[in-house]
């Protein structure tokens, strides 16, 4: 599978260099340009699948960046510093697909680059693959080494955000949010549960690391 | 009720008052002067009567000895020529005896009323009284016929005088309903028109107080209205100028807000950003340690963003201990401290500093100078050269510069440099750049010195800030 290309634009080196980070881990290709010229020409010569766009940079302002960007169908994220309401909503007429308000969590910022990208390619993306276990979404299926495994919807659902969050260590409050809406205030022996069946059902023990009072990751090698 | 309703109204009504107590007044006294003649004429006429009467009367009847009933007819006869002569003008004559017997009469009409004027007629004293009988006003004249009790009584018919006064007043009634019609018609629009200047006052300043404060009245006259204009115009400016104030003062403040929560938001999310990957990642060495780099360094640009506030904040209230001291030794002291960074850069900083004592804190006019030194190394390319100077002012007092040969500040930015956080478009890339708030700091201070900031710039040739304490 062809990895997604992501470009940043984004005039603050130090948030700019942060969200590189966080989509390396996530395993995106990215670039960056801290001008709106700069994100022109970049555009121009290399094919994205997303735009990341601070609203406030220097050059041709941001709101203005979105409409040229948008006859070419690339999916555009907004960057926001602003809580006003009339940024979003001006932001969201301009044709973005979403957009965040800075100070924003990793974990956020990927489920909403996800989500973005999962509405645009139309459902293209129809597995994860891990080493040997394979997710197919449409059917919900789990293989591993191409042998069915049965998971709870629970189960599955955990296994998702973990796949989605890889090399990244989720809270146990996060994945009890996520899978459980909060139906399980404070239950976070249920998290331990799930995880424990995880592990074992796909043979993850060292892959699904226990961090040290804070939570899970799941790790990819290499 | 309006104002011009009023005045007309109270116009219209003393106007009536004047004009109908002076008709009425003119009317009766022509009425009471026409009375007055013809009443006098009654007596006279009756004092002929009567006096040709006596005379006959008295001389027939002591002359010839006429017994009275002679004398009567004597009288009679005589009274049928003096009634054919009066008959026409409406004058009767009557003529009584003691018993109030009726001798002869002229008289048409019967009246049985009271007789007041037949009450002891003295002799050479007439009575007269005015009576209405039927439609019409007789004078009724009495006197005595010498010393026979016989009473002459003279009655002359003056409804024509009555008729005139009722006739005049019915056409001074029309005269005056046509008067008054031309009369309210004329006040109507007269008063409307006078009053026109309030009306349209009062629709500017309603436009005023609805919040345009930039509209004005037109002080077209010079009369008591068009001075309430004036001022009402100045009072309208004065408005405008202290509600633009207040705005400007406003936006300024929201401006320094937006700025701030802007320039916090940055730094704290990369801060938080970092510490959460480091957290929560697995990743490499390398990674870690740019990480952890930018965690200190927004850090560190927190730290400074914040001193510099508090020193804005304290600036604000303070009042200086100034102690005089020479300038000259502080631009050699910045020389100093500023080297390093000068040869990091590659910069030459030149450096005439005649001595100039004034009035100073010694502190934060270092503040001053290292900001303004500052900003001129973050202007400056590699290799440029920086100028300091400081001496005497021209206009007294003295003067500190800085300038530099660096990129220069845009024309449309030059007149809000000292505002707090204000950066030009340029200056936001460069990942040197401040908050903004270096040249606002410099400003109070020079502000506390009671003294003058001055910046001139040109793109691309540098800028030259000076600095003038009294």
């Amino acid at each position: 599978m062809e990895r997604v290309k992501i470009l940043i634009v984004e005039d603050d080196p130090a948030i700019s260099d942060l969200i590189a980070l966080n989509l390396e881990v996530a395993g995106y290709d990215r670039a960056q340009a801290f001008d709106s010229r700069t994100a022109l020409l970049a555009l121009e010569e290399t094919r994205f699948d997303l735009v990341l766009l601070d609203i406030r940079i220097p050059g041709i302002d941001g709101l203005e960046l979105v409409r040229l960007i948008r006859p070419s169908g690339i999916p555009v994220i907004f960057l926001t510093a602003r809580n006003g309401l009339m940024d979003r909503v001006n932001g969201l007429k301009a044709g973005a697909d979403d957009y965040i308000v800075k100070p924003f969590e990793a974990v956020e910022l990927l489920a909403r680059i996800e989500a973005v990208l999962r509405r645009s390619s139309g459902g293209r993306e129809e597995a994860y693959r891990l080493d040997d276990v394979e997710i197919q979404l449409t059917e919900r299926v789990v293989l591993k080494a191409n042998k069915p495994v049965e998971l709870t919807p629970k189960e599955y659902e955990l296994l998702l955000l973990l796949i989605r969050n890889k090399n990244r260590a989720l809270t146990r409050e996060k994945i009890l949010e996520v899978v459980w809406n909060f139906d399980y205030m404070g239950e976070s022996r249920t998290v331990d549960m799930h995880i424990q069946k995880l592990r074992k059902k796909l043979e993850w023990t060292d892959k699904i690391k226990t961090v040290y009072k804070y939570g899970y990751r799941l790790e990819e090698d290499g | 009720m309006k104002l011009w309703h009023k005045i007309f109204l109270c116009t219209f009504l003393l106007f009536e008052l004047a004009f109908n107590a002076s008709m009425v007044f003119l009317i009766q006294r022509s009425f009471r002067t026409t009375l007055e003649k013809e009443v006098e004429r009654g007596l006279n006429e009756q004092l002929v009567v009567q006096s040709v009467l006596a005379a006959n009367s008295s001389y027939t009847m002591d002359k010839f000895g006429y017994s009275e009933q002679q004398a009567r007819e004597f009288l009679q006869f005589l009274f049928r020529d003096y009634t054919r002569y009066f008959d026409q003008k409406g004058v009767y004559l009557e003529l009584l005896d003691n018993q109030n017997k009726t001798v002869y009469s002229t008289f048409p009409f019967s009246y049985d009323g009271p007789r007041e004027e037949l009450a002891n007629p003295l002799p050479d004293k007439r009575q007269y009284i005015i009576r209405d009988i039927g439609n019409s006003s007789y004078l009724f004249v009495t006197s005595l016929i010498t010393d026979r009790k016989w009473k002459l009584t003279y009655i002359r018919d003056i409804s024509n005088v009555y008729a005139d006064r009722t006739s005049l007043y019915g056409f001074y009634i029309r005269l005056n309903l046509f008067l008054a019609i031309l009369l309210a018609a004329a006040l109507f629009v007269l008063t409307w028109f006078l009053t026109r200047p309030i009306r349209d006052l009062t629709q500017s300043v309603q436009a005023i107080a609805k919040g345009g404060y930039s509209s004005r009245v037109e002080a077209g006259s010079r009369d008591e209205i068009g001075v309430l204009a004036q001022s009402v115009n100045t009072m309208a400016a004065a408005v405008e100028t202290t509600f633009e104030e207040l705005n400007r003062s406003a936006r300024a403040k929201q401006h320094f807000i937006e700025c701030l929560t802007h320039e916090l938001k940055t730094p704290l999310t990369s801060i938080i950003g970092y510490a959460e990957f480091l957290r929560t990642t697995k990743h490499s060495p390398d990674h870690s340690r740019r990480a952890v780099d930018y965690i200190y360094k927004e850090g560190k640009r927190l730290e400074s963003l914040s001193f510099r506030l508090m020193d804005l904040i304290l600036l604000d209230n303070r009042s200086l201990p100034l102690d005089r001291h020479d300038l000259s030794l502080l631009c050699r002291e910045a020389e100093e401290t500023f080297r390093p960074l000068l040869l990091g850069n590659n910069l030459e900083l030149e450096v005439t500093a005649e001595p100039a004592v004034a009035a100073i804190d010694q502190d934060l006019m270092k503040v001053v100078l290292t900001n303004l030194l500052d900003n001129a190394v973050k202007a400056s390319e590699p290799g440029g050269r920086i100028y300091l100077s400081c001496g005497p002012a021209e206009s007294g007092g003295c003067e500190v510069e800085v300038r530099d040969e660096g990129q220069g500040i845009a024309a449309k930015d030059l007149p809000r440099v000292f505002e707090p956080f204000y950066t030009a478009e340029e200056t936001r890339t460069s990942p040197q750049s401040g908050a903004g708030l270096g040249l606002s700091i410099c400003a109070r201070i020079v502000k506390l010195h009671h003294g003058a900031i001055h910046i001139q710039s040109e793109e691309g040739h540098g800028t030259a800030v000076r600095v003038v304490l009294p």
